[in-house]
């Protein structure tokens, strides 16, 4: 008897000496990934319980790297010249120095040979995002995963209540003429929308001196040469056959020179646009279908219970209301393995396939129950803490879905409905450029980088009306001949490349 | 007797003058200290204000409430104090001996301290130097590098040499070695000037950014510059697609933090001014 419990006690313990011994082996054998990335200083990673999530779910363990995002090329410079790199590195252009040197210097992992095997990569990062990706680099390798945003053309916001005051009826979520949005502007400059008796309002505030809604007027960014041009493909703005651009100057400077634009646009600094919205100062705001909640709340604090419209985009001729996004390619920043990650690359892909599977996305887009949101009648309801969260979510999303303009619409958005809506117009108005983003390498020339401050100076001048629309025709003679015709036929050698 | 001050004219005028030069530099303080005392409603009415139509204290609060706020100023008050010990330990040491007129190779020392005044070596090889000293995201990169300052360590090398020899000779007769005549009878002596370059150092300090930038990385080894302009600029531009509607925080929150980290080396000058304007060579030398 004795002898057989000492037995059994003997046997119990070396089972358990084994079990913690394979648990400390699968501990060391599960690999440390080391992210390099930029993301507001409101994400605390010790403290935010997405991360231990994605641990467990993918059987890594996560540190971060994360530099102040107001000097993140900085460190990104220092720390590809420092020789010490993290595992997985987040650039933010395809044309930036830092990358393209670290992939031609051998310092990124191509991943050509792996990206295949990972399902969700596949199916939801936009296609065009991986060509982008692969010719930006001349030997035609993949060097990182992209992140994408939403391909969208972004519309403006109406106080409606300005709107009604002038005596002017609009459907919300819709388009509008070029004289339909003139006459809109007008009247909320010289007509009194507030009813005060004082000529203290301007029409439209986008934040920037640039050229209104291109679409309307033809300008589409790179797309096929009208027939009989000299180039396959051409962009608008750099056509001297077209009139298209013209039109388009000639439209933005109109609305500047009858005083519809906020003066304040030529020197206001970032967002600070919006606040010429919100105290009242105009009455159109150009505005991300996303923020509608973030609008009308600072909105409401001057104005309680304002309503506010959404004007989808101008017209052309044709009656159409056709966009482009800025997107160039659909890459908003992207993640590469460095030369740190080799033998971790599975994991790392790994990592990032799941963030866009089902599970991973929902804990991406939304947090993890009890912390970001309560389930409250199969409904998922936001916490307090969902604002917190919402303040670095963006960011905290290495790779995003690039068809689910729904990303953009927040648990705790009180006009979800309406958003979701006007984002849903604003990505169907939109079509592709054929440019990915690329930057042709004779932007880096001397003549042309000389003569873009010349260029950019122009462009304001005939923006806001100091010279006349026609003068970019000369401009745009002086541009093909400082850089410029290199820069059209390299686009254009570009373009023909990726439909090889 | 009481000096009777006669009312003119013209001190009127330099009295408004001097008041009105007062309130323009004033301005913007007491405009930065309403704004962050007011809701984003009440700046937007009024973005020039001097009195706030009513108080509110949430953006200091936000600001308290940001750990990242503590750990900063715990950074930069380290950096500041330990740093400036370092920097005027160094400093004092090296303009010492410079200005003993027995020092062999004097000439030639000196030509080479001035000569690192004009020429370095950059900023990547100063990199790879604190890498290569394993300071890389220490706290010791942002207090070590540029310690001691050549233009400082000169300015109190004159300072020294301005005080009368006599005094040193009268200290060394009574038996003093030079450490000692350095500790008991220089620097008590240059009290002034010492307390005027502790101020340049913990200024500078204080308000270091750049070397932040290149030599941390780590978020709890921030100091307070870097945080500063991390929630003053628009932190996601590089990355910044338009779906983020707030990347700019508040005026009123920015404003708060600008308060809460420049307050400090405001309140604390008024108690170093006192040094700039005493002596304390009274009676020190006899006959």
């Amino acid at each position: 008897m004795k002898r057989s419990l000492c037995f059994l006690l003997m046997l119990m313990f070396a089972l358990s000496c084994l079990g913690g011994a394979l648990a400390e082996t699968a501990e060391a054998e599960r690999p440390t990934v080391e992210i390099f990335m930029q993301i507001e200083t409101e994400f605390d990673p010790d403290n935010c319980p997405i991360i231990p999530a994605l641990e467990e779910a993918c059987n890594v363990d996560l540190e971060f790297i994360l530099p102040p995002t107001s000097s993140y090329e900085e460190q990104l410079n220092l720390m590809v010249a420092s020789g010490d790199y993290p595992d997985l590195v987040q650039f933010t252009s395809l044309s930036a120095a830092n990358f393209l040197d670290s992939a031609e210097n051998g310092i990124l992992l191509p991943l050509d040979g792996y990206i295949e095997n990972y399902p969700n990569l596949q199916e939801y990062i936009d296609p065009a995002s991986w060509t982008a990706m692969r010719s930006a680099v001349s030997d035609g390798q993949l060097y990182g995963v992209p992140r994408n945003s939403v391909m969208r053309t972004d519309g403006w916001l109406v106080r409606d209540d300005w709107l009604q005051a002038v005596g002017i009826e609009l459907e919300d979520c819709s388009t509008v003429t070029k004289q339909e949005f003139y006459d809109i502007l007008h009247a909320f400059t010289y007509d009194d929308p507030d009813g005060n008796g004082v000529d203290d309002t301007y029409g439209l505030a986008i934040g920037a001196v640039d050229v209104l809604f291109p679409g309307a007027f033809g300008v589409l960014g790179w797309q096929e040469a009208p027939e009989g041009s000299e180039y396959e493909y051409m962009s608008a703005m750099y056509d001297r056959n077209s009139s298209a651009y013209v039109d388009a100057l000639a439209y933005t400077a109109q609305l500047w020179t009858d005083g519809l634009m906020d003066p304040n646009d030529i020197t206001n600094e970032g967002n600070a646009y919006r606040d010429r919205f919100y105290d009242g100062t105009v009455g159109v705001v150009r505005m991300f279908g996303g923020w509608l909640d973030t609008y009308e709340t600072a909105l409401h604090e001057n104005f309680p219970g304002v309503e506010t419209k959404y004007i989808v985009g101008i017209e052309n001729d044709e009656g159409e209301c056709v966009g482009t996004s800025v997107l160039g390619g659909n890459v908003y920043g992207f993640v590469s393995l460095t030369t740190s990650a080799a033998g971790k690359e599975e994991a790392i892909l790994g990592l990032l396939d799941y963030m866009l599977s089902d599970e991973g996305w929902a804990l991406i887009c939304e947090g993890v129950e009890g912390w970001t949101y309560t389930v409250e009648d199969g409904e998922k309801v936001p916490t307090e803490e969902f604002s917190h969260f919402s303040t670095y979510r963006n960011s905290l999303s290495l790779v995003r879905r690039y068809n689910d303009p729904g990303y953009f619409v927040l648990l705790n958005n009180a006009e979800y409905e309406r958003s979701w809506q006007y984002i849903q117009a604003a990505c169907d108005i939109s079509i592709s450029t054929l440019d990915m983003g690329y930057v042709p390498a004779a932007a880096q020339e001397n003549d042309y980088m000389d003569f873009s401050t010349e260029l950019s100076v122009a462009f304001h001048d005939i923006c806001i009306g100091n010279q006349p629309a026609d003068t970019w025709y000369t401009v745009l003679d002086d541009w093909y001949e400082f850089g410029g015709e290199d820069y059209v036929v390299q686009m254009n050698e570009y373009i023909a490349s990726l439909s090889e | 007797m009481r000096r009777r001050y006669k009312f003119s004219v013209g001190m009127a005028l330099t009295y408004a003058v001097l008041v009105l030069v007062a309130a323009i530099t004033l301005y913007p303080l007491v405009n930065l200290l309403a704004v962050s005392l007011s809701p984003r409603a009440d700046y937007l009415r009024d973005p020039m204000m001097v009195i706030p139509p009513r108080i509110d204290l949430s953006a200091y609060r936000m600001v308290i409430e940001n750990q990242l706020m503590w750990s900063s100023y715990r950074n930069t008050i380290v950096i500041t104090l330990v740093g400036v010990a370092i920097s005027m330990f160094l400093t004092a040491t090296a303009a010492y001996p410079l200005s003993e007129p027995d020092l062999k190779g004097k000439r030639w020392i000196t030509a080479i301290y001035l000569f690192t005044m004009f020429f370095s070596g950059g900023m990547i090889p100063n990199y790879y130097l604190v890498r290569s000293l394993g300071l890389l995201d220490s706290l010791w990169a942002l207090m070590i590098p540029g310690a001691l300052s050549i233009y400082n360590a000169m300015l109190l090398k004159n300072s020294f040499e301005s005080l009368p020899p006599a005094l040193k000779e009268s200290a060394r007769i009574d038996g003093a070695n030079d450490l000692v005549v350095f500790l008991r009878i220089v620097l008590p002596l240059s009290l002034p000037i010492l307390a005027t370059l502790t101020l340049f150092y913990a200024v500078g300090k204080w308000n270091s950014y750049f070397n932040a930038i290149l030599y941390i990385s780590s978020r709890d080894k921030w100091t307070l510059q870097l945080l500063l302009r991390e929630i003053i600029t628009n932190t996601t531009s590089l990355l910044d697609d338009g779906t983020s509607a707030e990347t700019l925080p508040a005026t009123s929150i920015r404003y708060a933090t600008i308060v809460f980290a420049t307050v400090p080396i405001l309140l604390i000058y008024p108690f170093l001014q006192k040094y700039f304007v005493k002596g304390l060579m009274v009676g020190a030398v006899k006959g």
